[in-house]
């Protein structure tokens, strides 16, 4: 019986926010396969080199996160910025499940305002909900810990803005 | 009686300051898109084909290009050199060199940017990965740029010199000596083509990589623009909504 491979073990581990993160850059679609396909070729071919300077999450996600960014479009999947109505369209109706109307309502409002971040932000701050802390994502993306909790602010406070203000 | 009808006036949405992290992520959780076909939840696990050659990464085909580049600048050179051998006329022998020298500079010329998108290791950070990865297609860019602009003028140079020895059948190659407006006019294409191929390279490029270039571009400026708004920011104040 063949060892078990530590690459895939790794995926499997985080298999939830790596697919989670896979659909924010390539979709659902064929290019997700794709996506996914490469992702394992990168991380197979990258685990011999690791040596534990870092969480081996912390790696995988640079890995992870380097691999989308390299994967080749011919269009661009989603605009950077989208309109309310179409950006949590998806998110907001899974979201319409709450108690009571309000709660439904907010819910909504929140998903849709996640949804309409720019994919780098809701990238940010998919990590930073997923766990991670600042030094973790700074070392992921070569920032500074400080420099990563400025921006998880800044995102913070545009969704509060868009909350209130939803066309603003 | 209290009033049973629904009320009409706008609720105002709750401030994101009500939210706790976990509302958020719970509303995070929610983005997530539907699973591609491989991925479904109820798929038994991932189905990963390591024995998978092409892909559709920037950097495979990259290097793709860059490997076809030089086995065909070598290729071209050997025939380039048998035609060498073949034709006696000086001028011809002369155009026959040229090609054989910049094929063979720029088979030298990607040799280093092969190395180059070999040495991107995958697990970098992601921001200095960027940035290599950035100046790597610039600089293949560049190259088809040159390669285009360089090729294409002498291309049209020796194809001109060669069709107008061969079709004159003139071993002596005094054909073009008594017709200096020919020489001109040879000249002239040779310099026409030069924009001609730098505009071809643009197309190609636009309707290529551009996009892909652009996109890492626009992560870096997202990235960078947060390390340069930390300078004034209040950095204490990161912490808002969180639990």
């Amino acid at each position: 019986m063949s060892a078990p491979d530590p690459a895939l073990a790794l995926l499997e581990e985080h298999r939830s926010l790596v697919f989670h993160l896979i659909g924010l850059h390539a979709g659902n679609g064929w290019e997700a396969d794709d996506a996914y396909q490469e992702i394992y070729l990168q991380v197979r071919r990258a685990y011999p080199s690791f040596r534990g300077d870092s969480k081996p999450s912390t790696w995988l996600y640079r890995v992870v996160l380097n691999t989308l960014l390299q994967m080749h479009r011919s269009a661009q999947r989603r605009p950077v910025t989208q309109s309310w109505e179409d950006a949590g369209a998806g998110a907001a109706a899974e979201a319409a499940s709450g108690p009571d109307e309000t709660s439904r309502d907010a819910a909504q409002r929140l998903s849709a305002a996640l949804a309409r971040l720019p994919v780098v932000e809701q990238t940010l701050i998919g990590l930073h909900l997923e766990g991670f802390d600042y030094e973790e994502i700074g070392q992921m993306f070569g920032l500074e810990a400080g420099t990563v909790g400025v921006r998880l602010h800044r995102i913070k406070k545009k969704l509060q803005q868009w909350l209130i203000s939803p066309h603003g | 009686m209290a009033d049973q009808s629904p009320r009409l006036t706008p609720k105002t949405p709750p401030a994101a300051s009500e939210w706790t992290d976990d509302q958020l992520r719970a509303a995070w959780r929610r983005t997530a898109p539907t699973p591609a076909s491989s991925m479904a939840a109820d798929d038994p696990g991932p189905k990963p084909r390591p024995s998978k050659k092409t892909g559709t990464t920037v950097v495979r085909q990259a290097l793709f290009n860059l490997y076809g580049g030089v086995v065909y600048a070598v290729g071209i050179t050997g025939f380039y050199g048998y035609l060498f051998l073949d034709f006696e006329q000086r001028w011809i022998r002369i155009g026959l060199v040229a090609m054989m020298l910049f094929n063979l500079l720029l088979a030298g010329m990607s040799l280093p940017l092969i190395a180059k998108f070999h040495n991107l290791r995958p697990d970098a950070p992601v921001l200095p990965y960027l940035h290599h990865l950035r100046d790597d297609l610039r600089s293949w860019w560049a190259l088809q740029r040159w390669m285009t602009g360089g090729a294409l003028p002498l291309a049209a140079a020796t194809g001109f010199l060669m069709g107008g020895v061969i079709g004159s059948g003139d071993p002596e190659f005094v054909y073009f000596e008594d017709k200096w407006p020919l020489v001109f006019v040879l000249v002239g294409v040779s310099l026409a083509a030069i924009p001609l191929g730098l505009k071809l390279s643009d197309w190609l490029y636009q309707h290529s990589y551009a996009k892909d270039v652009q996109r890492v571009e626009a992560w870096i400026a997202a990235l960078e623009g947060a390390g340069a708004d930390c300078a004034g920011a209040d950095v204490a104040g990161a912490s808002v909504g969180a639990s």
